[in-house]
């Protein structure tokens, strides 16, 4: 008889059998995250380990994108036909998503460490930024059928227009095009046991020379990045690893727009790394391009086991060498392409709000923060998880800045609109599920606590105290509203506030009341 | 404080990554955040290293960190509801056929609730026995055992029965009384 248990048994056991998305676990990234350094960007691209470089608050996600959804295994012999292209097609920005994965990106302030980035944000690829890549593009593939097609990573990457908040955000965005001989898609190239050979285009857009692009190694374009892909690894006389292949002589030239073209290429074989960026004058940023013609030696990691540096698969490399210097530098010389990622514009909190002034010194308005409305009044104790519909929506305003005791934070702050004499309810509600947290049978799923604040802030106020997240809330009803304002430190490591920050808190409270009531 | 050295963390990364991700991700239903949970495992890891009772117990002291990361990611406040667009749904498109078992099974394990998902993980994908799933769920052996006869009765509906797809989908902590 197939028993319950039987039958569990079996299905977990056959699910076992199941494709995985590659994936490269980063030890020493963890170590630097644990160390509380504030970065956090593992990635990994192309079934190895690429840098990405940006200097503050970057994050690399995953796999490139795409190409960790469900991935086949080509067969030995298996050919995938190229999609017939149309000249409208060709440089179509609408279609950037289909060839670039967007793996790595920074933002203007530290949203981009944050824990749990992608519940609240997402990389934002605005349409100067599409466009510019597909012109890139199809400069280097006129037909685009040398490139693998690929597919964005569900929510997490977003073709948004100029004016979207979040592309206004984007500091440094990277993005990972393979070149194929064949067409194969992008899914089909990168499982541990692919054997298609393709190239690699990284393309990173900064919005400074601050900001440090994508991949880039050659010392005059980049200014001495690191060096992660090694043509022809020896070992060094310690642990290390060098390369033995040594950068080309750089070129350098000035575009009648002022800006500056800088090249580089080395090479050992048939293996060629060439970068090429343009510099755009005075902050205009960077845009730069790093080509390989090879594909990485796929390597799982084995416990015990000494792994080699990222290093070309002499098995998966791309016959001749189809994208050279020449070829780069005429992209990047296109009249058409502009300063990369915009500026962020001035956006103002009404009277009635928080003004960023009210959090003290350095603190600044988000406007990419967070955009959306309080649809629901939240109520969350680890164990509840209510979510109730408000009247009307009202919209949600965001800060940045450090507590008194030098954590960096962003701020929420947005009123519930409940229904009419509800609101005490709600708010006794929201009182009884803070207190104490939640404790089911033992586990303590929560240990969240209540501040009280002073009588004649609102109706009524408090504060929770997310016990281990780095997380305050402060709640003031005024009648049926509840203003809700969430503190939240960006260190994913959600370090304890001090007593010199919960009396901050309490003032930030004091403020919103006033401000409210129209006497801030 | 004494941190690991980068050799032993890397061999213990590398060694019970992957299986901490494939829990993860029965647990959470998305590749992505299961390596984001299995990194910020390691990262309290090695945070807490000296604190650790290393040896037969790190294994019990991962998944028990794996839980409780899972736990903290759907303690988000009032975010869950209000992406800045629409957010792709979290389970398959009922509409679709799951391309291996895998999705199958995810795909069910979603539609019961944590607690009951929790437990059928760690006895049948982790093949601990009661006894231990009640250490790692701080809970007593009776409550894994009905959890698993409720669980298991819940899952093999789900799976029986397509419409059930239909059924609401528990993405939050609201129905982990898993313990109770």
């Amino acid at each position: 008889m197939n028993t319950d248990q039987d039958w569990a048994r079996e299905l977990f056991e056959r699910s076992r059998q199941g494709e995985e998305p590659v994936w490269f676990a980063d030890h020493t990234e963890m170590m630097r995250t644990g160390q509380r350094r504030n970065r956090v960007r593992a990635l990994a691209a192309s079934g190895s380990v690429l840098a990405t470089a940006a200097a503050v608050a970057a994050v690399g996600i995953g796999v490139a994108g795409g190409a960790d959804r469900k991935a086949p295994e080509p067969t030995p012999g298996q050919s995938v036909a190229s999609p017939t292209k149309t000249a409208a097609a060709v440089a179509d920005p609408s279609k950037v998503l289909d060839y670039a994965s967007f793996d790595g990106f920074s933002t203007k302030d530290g949203k981009g460490s944050a824990g749990g980035f992608f519940k609240n944000y997402y990389i934002a690829v605005s349409t100067t930024t599409a466009r510019d890549t597909m012109r890139l593009l199809s400069t280097l593939d006129p037909s685009l059928e040398h490139l693998a097609k690929t597919a964005p990573i569900a929510g997490r990457v977003r073709l948004v227009p100029d004016t979207d908040p979040m592309a206004q955000d984007m500091a440094g965005l990277n993005g990972t095009v393979l070149w194929t001989e064949s067409g194969l898609p992008a899914s089909a190239l990168q499982p541990a046991k692919a054997t298609a050979p393709y190239g690699t285009l990284l393309v990173s857009y900064v919005d400074s020379t601050n900001e440090r692009p994508a991949g880039g190694q050659a010392s005059c374009v980049t200014d001495g990045d690191i060096n992660t892909d090694l043509l022809h690894p020896v070992k060094t006389s310690g642990d290390g690893w060098m390369d033995a292949a040594q950068w080309g002589p750089c070129t350098k030239s000035t575009l009648p727009d002022g800006s500056t073209l800088l090249s580089s290429t080395k090479s050992y074989g048939r293996f060629v790394v060439t970068d090429v960026a343009r510099r755009f004058p005075g902050t205009g940023g960077e845009v730069v391009v790093e080509w390989h013609n090879y594909a990485d030696v796929m390597e799982v990691p084995t416990p015990g086991v000494s792994t080699a540096p990222p290093q070309p698969d002499p098995q998966r490399v791309l016959s001749g060498n189809p994208v050279t210097a020449d070829k780069l530098i005429a992209a990047l010389s296109d009249s058409s392409l502009t300063p990369p990622l915009a500026q962020p514009s001035v956006t103002t909190t009404p009277t009635t709000m928080l003004q960023a002034s009210d959090f003290g010194s350095g603190w600044r308005a988000d406007p990419a923060g967070f955009h959306g409305t309080t649809t629901d009044l939240v109520v969350d104790n680890g164990c509840t998880n209510e979510q109730n519909p408000v009247t009307t929506p009202q919209p949600i305003y965001s800060y940045a800045g450090k507590t008194p005791s030098g954590i960096p934070v962003d701020v929420t702050a947005g009123v519930n609109v409940m229904k009419p004499g509800s609101g005490p309810s709600w708010m006794a509600d929201l009182r009884q599920h803070v207190t104490n947290g939640c404790d089911t049978a033992g586990n303590a799923y929560s240990r969240d606590t209540l501040s009280l604040l002073p009588t004649g802030t609102g109706d009524d106020a408090f504060i929770e105290n997310w016990y281990g997240q780095g997380r305050q809330t402060i709640y003031i009803r005024f009648g049926d509203d509840i203003l809700r304002v969430d503190l939240s430190a960006m260190d994913p490591n959600r370090p304890a506030f001090s007593q010199a920050d919960n009396d901050w808190f309490a003032g930030l409270a004091a403020k919103a009341a006033a401000r409210h009531d129209g006497k801030g | 404080m004494r941190g690991p050295d980068e050799k032993e963390f890397g061999e213990l990364v590398a060694g019970r990554s992957h299986a901490l991700r494939r829990t993860a991700y029965l647990m959470c239903g998305d590749w992505h955040q299961a390596e984001d949970l299995v990194q910020t495992t390691f990262v309290k890891l090695y945070c807490a290293w000296s604190k650790v009772n290393r040896g037969d117990n790190l294994d019990a002291y991962l998944r028990k960190t794996l839980l409780h990361a899972c736990i903290d990611e759907k303690r988000r406040g009032w975010f869950r509801r209000e992406w800045p667009t629409s957010a792709p749904p979290d389970v398959p498109d009922a509409s679709a056929v799951p391309s291996d078992d895998r999705d199958l099974l995810v795909g069910a394990l979603r539609r019961i609730s944590p607690g009951q998902r929790a437990v059928l993980v760690l006895r049948y994908w982790e093949d601990l026995d009661v006894e231990e799933t009640a250490r790692v769920l701080g809970c007593s052996t009776g409550t894994v055992k009905s959890q698993t006869a409720r669980g298991l009765a819940a899952l093999r509906t789900v799976v029986g029965d397509r419409k059930a797809s239909d059924a609401p989908v528990f993405d939050d902590v609201t129905a982990i009384k898993g313990c109770s």
